[in-house]
């Protein structure tokens, strides 16, 4: 079970590192929770029923570490969050979306992820993974297109 | 394609400048960051179970050393004391005496409580000497407080 972990570390950390990055508003943090995502793994990899893959149950970690330290950015009032001040920065309008739109764009794209696994680590139907994404791509789109359009 | 706002690829393309970390593995870190809090909770839990298991440990060791033998006497008093901790309970064998009454203790201004348990044929008394409320302290060689246990 470590030398899974191991392996799933080695070859899926930058994907991880990117998505908790997002996530988490920015990159310390994001690595961070990846780290810490993967210790707590490391500790509580007993608790691993084999119910889903492997995979979905450490990156369930991975999302609420990061979650997490986006928490603790906002209780220490640190109001700019290099992700978001990027994104403006980007013409990207994220502020449009909501939380799980965010999350569940973030894991499809920067950690490549299939709906199931994604739905396996926010706890969500695949069915809903698929919806949420399709909403926050025509969000995106739209304010994109309408900030051309200007 | 053509990246334009209305399709996915120019989307994807803001997506990718969004995030641009670099992440270098550290398995090391990832277990050492494992047994140092695995570490935190085992001396959590320790505290914890200290801090639930103190009191009635204390009260257990309380019971075990009120159960053990008291230090013993010197040897002219153990007849006695043998005898006086296998007495009933003791009853009071004369009221509360009023020092000042008695002419032998008149001077000391206090008061005498004599209590006692019957043993046998003989009597083991306790004395106590207490100042009476109001009145000045016992002079020396007594004072208030001060007890006496005898055993004919």
């Amino acid at each position: 079970m470590l030398d899974e972990l191991e392996a799933l570390y080695r070859e899926r950390l930058h994907d991880y590192a990117r998505a908790a990055t997002a996530i988490a508003g920015d990159e310390e943090s994001g690595r961070d929770a990846v780290q810490e995502a993967f210790a707590k793994a490391v500790r509580k990899r007993k608790r691993f029923r084999g119910e889903g893959s492997l995979e979905a149950w450490v990156l369930r970690i991975v999302v609420n570490a990061a979650r997490d330290a986006r928490r603790r950015r906002f209780r220490r009032v640190e109001l700019s969050e290099p992700i978001a001040t990027r994104a403006e920065g980007l013409g990207l309008p994220l502020e449009l979306l909501t939380d799980r739109q965010r999350e569940v764009l973030f894991l499809h794209y920067y950690a490549d992820l299939d709906y199931t696994t994604i739905a396996q680590a926010l706890g969500i139907s695949p069915g809903t993974v698929g919806a949420t994404l399709s909403a926050a791509r025509q969000t995106l789109r739209s304010a994109l297109a309408k900030e051309v359009a200007r | 394609m053509n990246e334009t706002p209305h399709n996915d690829t120019y989307l994807d393309s803001l997506l990718d400048k969004l995030v641009t970390v670099e992440a270098k593995p550290a398995w090391g870190d990832v277990v050492g960051r494992a047994r140092r809090a695995h570490r935190r909770y085992v001396m959590a839990a320790a505290g914890l179970g200290a801090l639930v298991l103190a009191p009635s440990g204390w009260a257990i060791q309380h019971t075990l050393l009120s159960a053990a033998p008291t230090i013993p006497a010197p040897p002219p008093y153990q007849p006695g004391d043998k005898v006086w901790a296998t007495t009933p309970p003791i009853t009071p064998v004369a009221t509360t005496i009023d020092c000042n009454t008695i002419e032998d203790a008149a001077t000391l201004l206090a008061k005498l409580e004599q209590q006692g348990s019957p043993i046998n044929t003989v009597l083991c008394s306790n004395a106590t000497l207490s100042s009476a409320p109001g009145l000045p302290a016992a002079p020396a060689p007594y004072k208030s407080g001060d007890s006496v246990t005898t055993s004919p």
